[in-house]
This record gives structure tokens, C-alpha cells and sequence, in this order.
């Protein structure tokens, strides 16, 4: 595989999205998303990563953050007088960071957050470890809020990516797109709530993938949360 | 109605245009008086009976926390819940109440929540107008238009797992004319659970999807788990008293054959409906995300048990509650046991537990006894002791690595051939319930006991014929 600085160039390839997009794309009965190839982050940011780019780009820091990019959470857990990261934490990924700031934090490094599909064709791995990784992500989904880990703690998977799945959620450029179509009169069969959460899913007992479609619906730029993080991509040119 | 549904579509967008979008033309006679905020209880507790006679604006503040809990003795699993117990708090307001519910997600939580009140007139009840993420809260309002008693839960995909791990309550919206007086209200709730380990097996269990779409749950419980209303938690009431149930059943999938052992519901309004009641009903069914309420008026003092009329689910998964009514006999109700006489049908010798005891074989070697004994065991004991021995918590003691057995065998065989009765401590837990005496000769005493003794980690004795002679209690008292 290929890599520069902290980047993995993830090869060109496609999966089966788990919400199925009816715009007749993917109208044939096997659905597949193709995915152009495109270099991302081999790890989630971390806290000593973000902290670089606050002291370089002051707006963000908590202290002058606007009320618009941010709720009242941002960057909560840099505790210590500053408004800096805790040294314990420095290699740990940062959370509590809305997308506005995610977004510029990657901007600032020439870089873009990832898409949806991006990001969800990464997690399939090319289903390497299918059966594997669905139990690892619903073992994490369950269980409430424990102390982070640092990055990299756990095996890369096959594209040489760390961290996946079972550390953080990770904002995505798109993150509600697929919920929110610009026509909003159509879209009355595409929530996921109760039974119609399950009209579009391609594959019905996918639960972790739910999930993740789920939360990030539930979610508006200017939010954060505790297990939200996210990582950055860059086009493959 | 179009309209709001065109307004709920984009809920992420735009979740502060939906305050107004609730009330509609039935209701706006209905004029609001005055504000406040209601009192939400945990199970068995009910709010008080609402006695203004007017509508209100009443705020409802509900927060969802997601946290380890007590499943069963000795299991413990991740509950999402709606006020961190599982069923969620009881609501109570009143027919033509405007309500402004306050949802919030506890930034601890890893999962994004909503809530879908089966009270709400309007799209998802609630849910499109809800969805939260953790460390975040949403408002929305809404107009009760009927009155009846609601199940609310979680909506938010995957919805089954979501209720599987206990995101559901009830609502009850009271009639314009009120609800009669009783003397006790409790809130009673079923859910079905999915470990990934078995019925029993011990420490923190995760969440088996598999177990959940196959609808094979290990436990089916009571206000969120085994024992939750027997013992101590029994629910009490005096001799004389009427008393009310509002029963649910959260799923996600099992309905419930709703049945107290001993009691005949004087009034049940089933599926929650507050029109005229059904009378003298002895088992009613209750669906998924569905409830009902029943009254009746306990006459004669004792233990009365809920069960899910399902009846593995009482004995073996956990739905069994206890209602425990004190105060005087009265003997002209229910007698209590008269007499107990031998009854000899015309034309057959007299048979006791089906087991053949003339022509049965005798044990010869230990194994014999062992191999013999299993089968009285599952014919006899495995209802209520279970074929794993492990019994079943709060109600019937393990027999599995029991203390009580250990170096015991006189004990036992008292046990077997005398019954017991009244609290007993077994391996540090306190049970207090009923045990038969068996019909069993000396030759089934001992083998029963010998595969018993030599099953589940106990410590392989064997009890032999003489032991069974020397200290069985004579089978039959004909006086109480």
C-alpha cells in the first residue's frame, strides 16, 4: 500500500451501500457504490493534531469559537487553563469538534473530509473480515462511554487504515445527506424511524449499520459529542 | 394532516417549525388553562390521579441515559432507558393537555434516541420531530385528542434493538371526566431480552441480534428484570382493596397472555381503551407496543402471582410478579385445603406421579441410580429447578452447587418426601415459596437425589435405599 505522512491511498473499488439510493444509479438488483480511489487519514485526529491547528488558527480555539460553528461542548474535555489539550490525552482522537470545525481543521492541511461512501467503503474493508467486524462495531455500539484510547491501539485493517470501527464515531463531509434529499417532499419513506427505517436498507440485519446512518442523521453541523470525532481524505490526484 | 407532514420530512432542518404544528381542528375547543410540570415515576409507581378539571400545558422532561443493570441474579446487561429504569417513567396527563416534551440524550450516551408516543396524533408520534444526539435535547409539543393508555418507546433504527434494550413506557392520557378512585395504581410493564449468553449465564451480557431477529429471547420479564416484583418488591395491598393495573408490554416482540393467579378482573379496558370496560375477565392479552388496564378487588388475603400465561416465559424467562395481600381469612370466599382424602377411581389400582411402581427396575450400581434418577428428575423437578438445575432466580432455588444440599442428605430427603414451606436461604439468596411433597417411592427418592447429587458441580454423593428409610417424613398429613 501506499503511503505519505499519515496517509493510506485507499485503491479505487465499490461496495454494497447499506441505504440504497433511489435515483437510478443503482436500479440493477445487485446495487454497488463505486468508490474513486482517494487518500485518508490512517487515524482519526488527534487531540495534540487539533491543538497544532488551534494555536495556528486562534478562531478555533474554545475561547472564540462562534456561537454558529459550535454548541456549547466544544473541545470540553481540553480542561486545564489554556484551553489546551491534556498532555494524557495529546495521542488520543479528539471529539467534541462540530463539522465546521472538522472541516477547517482539514482545510488547513489541504485536505477534505471524507464522503459517506468513502467512509463506509473503507469500514467494508472489501469484506475481509465481514462477520468479524460487524460483531467488533455492535460489541461498541452497545456499552455506554468509557475513557478513550490512543489512536492506533488496535490492528489497521486490509486498506492499512487504523481505527474504524470500535473507537469513535467520525463526522463525514455529507454526514446527513442521505435523510435529507434537497426534496424534501419525497423523502417521507426515507426516515428511519420504525418500520420505515428498514424500506431502503439493503441488508436488514446489518444492525451496526443502522446505527451509524441513524446517529448521523441525528446530528447538525454545529454539533458535537463526546464519541464524535473524524479524520481527513484527500483527492487521489 | 398534509401539512404536517411536509413540515415533520425535515426534521434535522427544521425542528423549531414543528411547535406549531401539532394542534388541529378537534381539539381547539379544549381551552388551556394554566402550566405544569409533570411527575414521572419509576415502576411499580404510578403518578396521583389528575383532579383539575380543565386542560393544561404540561412540560415533560425525560432523559435518556444509557447504563449497566440488573437482568436477572447474577446478570447484568447495558439498558437503554427513558430515565434510567427500565420500563421508562409512567406519564400521566389529561385528556385536551397540551404537552411540551423536553427529550435529552445524556452526553454519556453512544447511541442517538427519539421517542414515538402511540398517544401523538401526527406522523412518527413524535419520533421525526425527536431524533437527538447524544448531548443534545429536543422539544416538541403535542395535543392529546384521545384518551387511553399509550405505550411510548424509541424509534430510532435499529427500532428493535432499541426496545429490545428497553426504551419503552407508558402514557396514559386520563378521560375529560377523570378516572375513579381505587386504593393502589401500579405500573407493570413486559419486555422480552436477547443475551448472547443462555438464561442464567452469569456477568455482563451483550445483546444478541440474532436471538432478536429469530424472536428467541432468553429472558421475558417484568419492569426490567427477573425478581423485579417478587419477594420484598412484591407489590402489597389490604384485604378489601381495589386495585388498579396499568400493564404494557414494551416487545419487541412477544405479546403477553396477561393473567393473576387466583384473581378474576372485576373491569379490564383492554388495549387501553377507556370505553366501557369488559368485566370478569380471567386472562388478557396485551401486544406489543400495547396495554391495558385492569381493576378488581382483592377479597381474600395471600400471595397472587402475575404471570405471562405463556407459561415457559413465567417458569423459565422471568415474567412472574408477585401482588401480596394482607389482612384476615374469610373462609366463606376461599376455604383454604378442607381435607385431603384418597381418591380411588372405580376400576384401577392407585397411581401416584405416572411412574409404574410395582414392575419399575432397580437400581443396582450407582450409575443405575444416576441414569434412573434423570428421568424422575425431568418428569418431577425440572419445571421449576430446570433441567440445568439452576432453577430460577427469586423463585425457585438452584439446585446446581446448592449449599443447601452440600453434606446434607437427610435434609433432602425431608425436602423430597415432605415438602418445605417458607423462607430458605440457598447459596446466599432468600427464597419463600412452596414446595410439594413427592409421591415417590424409596427407590425414586434415592435415585432422584443420587442424580442430583452427582449433576451440575455438586459433590457426587450417593443416597441409598436406607438413607431414604431412615429419614423420608411420611408422604400424606390428612390434617393441615
Amino acid at each position: 500500500m501506499v503511503r505519505v505522512e499519515d496517509m493510506v491511498l485507499v485503491p479505487e473499488g465499490s461496495f454494497t451501500p447499506f441505504f440504497l439510493k433511489r435515483d437510478g444509479t443503482n436500479s440493477s438488483s445487485v446495487p454497488t457504490t463505486s468508490v474513486q480511489a482517494f487518500w485518508l487519514d490512517a487515524t482519526p485526529v488527534t487531540n495534540h493534531k487539533l491543538q497544532t491547528f488551534v494555536h495556528k488558527h486562534p478562531d478555533w480555539h474554545k475561547a472564540n469559537i462562534k456561537k454558529i460553528f459550535s454548541d456549547s461542548h466544544y473541545l470540553e474535555h481540553w480542561q486545564n487553563q489554556q484551553g489546551t489539550a491534556n498532555t494524557a490525552d495529546l495521542d488520543k482522537p479528539v471529539v467534541n469538534v462540530s463539522w465546521f470545525a472538522a472541516a477547517a481543521y482539514c482545510e488547513a492541511q489541504d485536505k477534505r473530509l471524507p464522503s459517506t461512501d468513502e467512509w463506509e467503503y473503507t469500514l467494508t474493508d472489501n469484506d475481509r473480515n465481514k462477520e468479524n467486524l460487524q460483531k467488533q462495531i455492535m460489541a461498541w455500539y452497545s456499552v455506554p462511554n468509557k475513557e478513550l484510547p490512543a489512536v492506533r491501539s488496535k490492528p489497521a485493517n486490509g486498506f492499512g487504515i487504523f481505527d474504524m470501527a470500535g473507537l469513535i464515531w467520525e463526522w463525514t463531509a455529507d454526514f446527513n445527506s442521505y435523510m435529507a434529499p434537497p426534496d424534501s417532499r419525497n423523502s417521507g419513506d426515507k426516515n428511519l424511524f420504525c418500520g420505515s427505517g428498514s424500506l431502503n436498507a439493503s441488508n436488514l440485519g446489518d444492525y451496526a449499520a443502522f446505527m451509524r446512518y441513524s446517529y448521523r442523521e441525528s446530528l447538525k453541523g454545529n454539533f458535537t459529542g463526546k464519541n464524535l470525532g473524524f479524520r481527513c481524505a484527500k483527492d487521489a490526484k | 394532516m398534509k401539512k404536517i407532514k411536509l413540515l415533520v420530512l425535515g426534521a434535522a432542518l427544521c425542528m423549531a417549525g414543528l411547535a406549531q404544528a401539532a394542534p388541529v381542528a378537534k381539539a381547539s375547543s379544549s381551552k388551556i388553562t394554566g402550566q405544569e410540570t409533570a411527575i414521572l415515576t419509576d415502576a411499580p409507581v404510578v403518578p396521583p390521579r389528575i383532579t383539575r378539571k380543565h386542560a393544561t400545558k404540561v412540560i415533560v422532561n425525560l432523559e435518556v441515559k444509557e447504563l449497566e443493570g440488573r437482568l436477572a441474579d447474577g446478570v447484568s446487561y447495558t439498558f437503554w432507558t427513558f430515565g434510567g429504569k427500565v420500563p421508562g417513567k409512567f406519564i400521566r396527563i389529561r385528556e385536551g393537555d397540551e404537552v411540551e416534551f423536553h427529550l435529552n440524550n445524556h452526553p454519556d450516551n453512544k447511541m442517538p434516541h427519539n421517542i414515538d408516543l402511540h398517544a401523538v396524533t401526527g406522523p412518527g408520534g413524535g419520533a421525526a420531530a425527536s431524533l437527538t444526539a447524544p448531548g443534545h435535547s429536543s422539544i416538541f409539543s403535542f395535543k392529546a385528542l384521545n384518551p387511553g393508555l399509550y405505550v411510548y418507546h424509541c424509534a430510532t433504527a435499529p427500532v428493535a434493538m432499541h426496545v429490545a434494550n428497553g426504551m419503552y413506557g407508558l402514557i396514559l392520557v386520563e378521560p375529560k371526566e377523570g378516572m375513579s378512585k381505587v386504593d393502589h395504581e401500579f405500573y407493570v410493564m413486559q419486555g422480552d431480552f436477547y443475551t448472547q449468553g443462555k438464561n442464567g449465564e452469569q456477568g455482563l451480557q451483550a445483546f444478541s441480534m440474532t436471538k432478536a431477529i429469530d424472536e428467541k429471547p432468553e429472558y421475558v420479564v417484568f419492569n426490567g428484570s427477573a425478581g423485579s416484583l417478587t419477594g420484598d418488591n412484591a407489590l402489597k395491598a389490604k384485604k378489601g382493596e381495589t386495585v388498579r393495573l396499568f400493564v404494557g408490554v414494551g416487545g419487541p416482540n412477544l405479546t403477553s397472555s396477561f393473567h393473576v393467579i387466583g384473581e378474576i378482573f372485576d373491569k379490564v379496558n383492554h388495549e387501553g381503551s377507556t370505553t366501557s370496560p369488559d368485566k370478569n375477565v380471567q386472562t388478557t392479552m396485551i401486544p406489543a407496543g400495547g396495554a391495558a388496564y385492569m381493576e378488581f378487588k382483592v377479597n381474600v388475603p395471600g400471595t397472587y402471582i402475575m404471570v405471562d400465561h405463556s407459561l415457559t416465559r413465567a417458569f423459565n424467562k422471568g415474567a412472574l410478579g408477585m401482588l401480596k395481600v394482607s389482612g384476615d381469612e374469610d373462609k366463606t370466599i376461599y376455604s383454604g385445603k378442607m381435607t385431603d382424602e384418597v381418591y380411588l377411581p372405580e376400576g384401577t389400582s392407585m397411581r401416584n406421579t405416572g411412574v409404574a411402581q410395582a414392575q419399575a427396575p432397580t437400581a443396582k450400581t450407582k450409575a443405575d441410580r444416576i441414569k434412573m434418577g434423570e428421568g424422575i428428575y425431568n418428569t418431577n423437578c425440572a419445571a421449576c429447578h430446570q433441567t440445568t438445575g439452576v432453577g430460577v432466580p427469586q423463585a425457585f432455588p438452584p439446585l446446581a452447587k446448592a449449599d443447601y444440599l452440600k453434606g446434607a442428605k437427610p435434609a433432602a430427603i425431608k425436602a423430597v418426601t415432605g415438602g418445605l414451606q417458607g423462607k430458605l436461604v440457598v447459596n446466599g439468596n432468600e427464597y419463600n415459596g412452596v414446595m410439594p411433597s413427592w409421591s415417590l417411592n424409596d427407590e425414586e427418592v434415592a435415585n432422584v437425589l443420587t442424580y442430583i447429587y452427582n449433576s451440575w458441580g455438586n459433590d457426587g454423593d450417593e443416597v441409598t435405599l436406607e438413607d431414604v428409610k431412615k429419614h423420608r417424613i411420611t408422604p400424606v398429613k390428612h390434617e393441615e
